[in-house]
């Protein structure tokens, strides 16, 4: 079974308060569900938290600017809303998209791989995450983006390109890549201008049990038999 | 004087789309209008969170309707008083702002 998209939140907040950051938990999320939350900080140095849970986290951004941070969890009894958290002090530009995803089975680690990019006052075609080449079957890949001018992109193009939602020049879309190979890249299409920007693809494994690679050692002699339980 | 409009965010669907929009004053830099375009059949919750004074910690969650759009005129001397800023990048400041569909 392979993932596919449920539902997402969105929040942002200025300068104004150096608070904690709530997220709503994405709406209609059940048990099973993956979800991804992707977080903009500022400065750069600051390393970004989250809870309740334990997460997988992909930490990137742009240096000397801004600090992205996506974390990926299997939802089991999630509360209503994340904290998400720095350990800068004082006020900082802060923002956080949360999307929930069904079809998820098995357990273990779900972020198959991963590839980051930035650079700073280029256009719209070449704010691109890079292609990455998946390991398995459907996985999804989600592409997290942000720019330094909070701009938000209002479509993008290249493989993944549901764009999901913006907000604050956070932005995140995603494809379900059936097969696995080199997934190309994914850009913002229309919304921005020239800009200092980050972004990432992230592989997401749907069915652990059957996405990792195995091989069925068959003996060189002798017999296999397959036994057959009758209740 | 200018009238700018800023997306703070968007939320796609497949069946549309739901933007939250701000217009503020490129000179006073003041908010002037607070505006939701909501092109799908689902209605769409925004809540914002005062962070500055007066009224830091006041919470205000409102629902947009479907297919609709929604506009909150906000006058010269209501701007002033609630202190919510843009900054030099357009953004705006003073107010945590949430948003999500309703299903």
């Amino acid at each position: 079974m392979a993932l596919a998209y449920r539902a997402s939140s969105f929040v942002s907040a200025g300068n104004a308060s150096g608070a904690d950051l709530s997220l709503n938990k994405p709406t209609g999320t059940v048990d099973g569900d993956i979800v991804v939350v992707h977080v903009y900080f500022e400065p750069d140095t600051t390393t970004v938290s989250i809870s309740p849970g334990t997460w997988e986290t992909l930490a990137f951004g742009n240096t000397g600017l801004f600090r992205l941070a996506t974390f990926v969890k299997v939802a089991a009894s999630e509360p209503a809303s994340y904290t998400i958290s720095n350990n800068t002090a004082g006020d900082q530009w802060r923002a956080a998209i949360g999307l929930a995803y069904s079809g998820s089975s098995g357990s273990g680690t779900r972020i198959d791989l991963s590839g980051t990019a930035q650079a700073d006052g280029v256009n719209a075609v070449s704010q691109t995450a890079p292609s990455i080449t998946t390991t398995g079957a459907d996985r999804m890949l989600v592409f997290a983006y942000s720019n330094w001018a909070g701009n938000n992109p209002s479509t993008v193009s290249g493989t993944a390109a549901n764009l999901r939602g913006a907000f604050g020049g956070l932005a995140i879309a995603d494809v379900l890549r059936a097969t696995a190979g080199a997934t190309g890249t994914t850009r913002p299409n229309a919304g921005v201008g020239t800009e200092d920007y980050a972004a990432a693809h992230i592989a997401i494994i749907s069915d652990i049990a059957g996405g990792a690679a195995t091989s069925l050692i068959l003996p060189t002699s002798g017999r296999l038999y397959q036994h057959l339980l009758v209740r | 004087m200018a009238i700018v409009t800023r997306e703070q965010g968007r939320i796609i669907e497949d069946s549309g789309v739901a933007i939250l929009e701000y217009d503020y004053d490129d000179v006073s830099l003041l908010l002037r209008a607070i505006r939701v375009r909501n092109t799908t059949p689902l209605v769409v919750e925004v809540t914002a969170v005062k962070t500055t004074d007066p009224n830091a910690g006041r919470t205000v969650s409102r629902t947009y309707p479907a297919n609709a759009t929604t506009v909150q005129n906000i006058g010269t001397g209501a701007a002033a008083r609630i202190n919510i800023t843009i900054d030099s990048r357009g953004r705006m400041d003073g107010v945590e702002t949430a948003m999500r569909f309703v299903i």
